[in-house]
């Protein structure tokens, strides 16, 4: 099976503590994986990293096969937990943003979701609710055909209805090649949608398997071995 | 991709500094009219050999002062162009900004490029628009006779027909506004580029007043520019033989002064490429957006 991210010994240090400890991961093509831990767990430094806004302590890390640089950041679209649209910008200057500097921007899509969400096209992001604007930044980052999703929390601090948007959003737009790595805490609401999990505490991944095997061999769901691994 | 970096990084700034440049303008115009009636108020008074009435005397008071404040707000305004530009520089790659900056397909020295052309072009722009505001105000409004004043027309008039003229018997002119327009620019690079690099390792070493970090590193390294400068002035001053260069004439003396504008050039030029490079590698192998 083709390989997506590949990481060995990666390791994040922030001054005395350790966010990951020598990371071994290998991720496939077209799957939906949850990233699950506690908070605190190194499941935004490990996105971070991947995405290239932060560099490991020691260790390497692979995405497409290329070390994490201006290559891979076409081929990755990844969906922080910060709003990060600057406040001025419209929503059309932000389609034209994307537009501009990633060539797998669908723009049609981006627009055809965009009216369900009913934003008008001249809102400045300033003037739109938290909320929406995480949902704009979702569809932004949907909308690409990128090999590589990363989102972080994008369930997480929002209503049942909107979590439930979200999730149809990223399903709804998933392309089969394609794959994503999405961190939450909350795996009863993901839980239908993964194909593989990886648990990480205290930035070591404790497990890595599918949740078919999961429920299959131990005859639980994730949720209930969350609880159990993570019980505090 | 540098264009289209251009492009947005130009929309950006282009959405607070074009409406202060013509803010600059306005003020000055008000500034030239009200100085014209200051001193069309005072000469009326005078050719009238009475003292200014009380109504006079409040009118004049306003007017100059105004005309003081205008002023002062359009110095400043070089000020607040370049802390805007600062600011621009600050929030693409250390807010919450950053994540959508560092994660566009471009490489980090298209980012730094990207932001000096701009932050050069708004610079040179805001110095065109003072240059023309004062040139507004020295020749309309200091006339208290006639829309014009005379005087200054005629000492422009003079610059290009016998000042010019007279250098060029010595210098080349070319030559000197070409030098001078190198020079100028590299000299605006290096200072960007120093309150960039400020800015980028304030980033690094501080997590919490980034802002305050950025302008204590960028004083420290200011003074460490400074240093540096006056051993290179004095090293420079020195090997173009300033104590034995007898500079009798007006060709020796333009020929030193623009061999020494050279050497700076050189200067500036080399503090440039060190900033541009040592900041790029911080962005690249030591990026830590948190």
């Amino acid at each position: 099976m083709e390989t997506i991210l590949e990481a060995r010994g990666l390791t994040k240090r922030y001054g005395a503590t350790l966010a990951l400890n020598s990371v071994d991961l290998t991720l496939p093509k077209g799957k939906i994986v949850g990233l699950l831990g506690p908070n605190g767990s190194g499941k935004t430094t490990l996105l971070k990293i991947a995405a290239g806004l932060l560099t490991p302590t020691s260790g390497f890390i692979l995405a497409d096969n290329r070390p994490i640089g201006e290559e891979t950041k076409s081929v990755i679209s990844f969906l922080p937990e910060q709003t990060y649209l600057p406040d001025w910008m419209t929503v059309t200057d932000c389609l034209e943003y994307f537009t501009d500097f990633y060539e797998d921007f669908d723009s049609k899509r981006a627009e055809d979701m965009l009216g369900r969400l009913a934003v008008p096209a001249n809102k400045k992001m300033r003037t739109l609710s938290k909320g929406t604007r995480e949902k704009m930044q979702l569809v932004l980052v949907m909308s690409r055909r990128a090999k590589l999703y990363l989102l972080d929390e994008p369930i997480g601090g929002v209503d049942p209805a909107t979590r439930d948007y979200i999730l149809n959003t990223i399903i709804g737009n998933y392309d089969n090649e394609a794959t994503i790595l999405i961190s939450t805490h909350l795996i009863a609401d993901v839980e239908k949608v993964l194909d593989e999990f990886l648990f990480l505490k205290d930035g070591v991944i404790t497990m890595h398997d599918t949740t078919d095997n999961v429920r299959e061999t131990q005859g639980k769901s994730l949720d209930e071995l969350f609880r159990e691994v993570f019980r505090c | 991709m540098l264009g289209k970096l251009i492009k947005h990084d130009f929309r950006a700034l282009s959405r607070t500094l074009f409406p202060l440049q013509i803010g600059i303008l306005a003020g000055g115009l008000v500034a030239t009219l009200l100085t014209v009636l200051t001193i069309r108020l005072n000469s009326a008074s005078v050719a009238a050999h009475t003292s200014s009435s009380m109504l006079n005397g409040v009118l004049m008071v306003i007017s100059v002062t105004m005309s003081v404040l205008i002023g002062i707000a359009i110095a400043a305004s070089a000020f607040v162009t370049l802390l805007l530009i600062c600011m621009h520089f600050y929030k693409s790659f250390l807010s919450d900004e950053g994540y959508l900056t560092f994660t566009l397909p471009v490489s980090t020295g298209k980012l730094l490029w990207s932001k000096l052309l701009t932050g050069i072009f708004w610079v040179l722009i805001n110095a065109a628009v003072l240059f023309v505001t004062i040139l507004i105000f020295a020749v309309f409004g200091t006339s208290s006779a006639g829309i014009a004043n005379q005087n200054v027309l005629q000492a422009i008039s003079m610059f290009f027909t016998q000042t010019l003229p007279e250098v060029a018997q010595y210098v080349s002119i070319p030559l000197v506004v070409i030098e001078c327009v190198v020079i100028g620019l590299l000299a605006l690079a290096s200072q960007l580029l120093e309150i960039y690099f400020a800015i980028i390792v304030g980033g690094q070493i501080a997590k919490k007043h980034r802002i305050l970090a950025a302008i204590g590193m960028y004083l420290l390294i200011n003074m460490g520019v400074g240093i540096v400068s006056s051993i290179y002035t004095s090293l420079i001053v020195l090997s173009e033989g300033a104590w034995t260069i007898t500079m009798d004439t007006a060709r020796e003396a333009g020929v030193f002064f623009l061999s020494v504008f050279g050497w700076f050039g050189l200067l500036f030029a080399g503090l440039s490429v060190l900033f541009f490079l040592v900041s790029r590698s911080i962005l690249k192998k030591n990026l830590n957006l948190q």
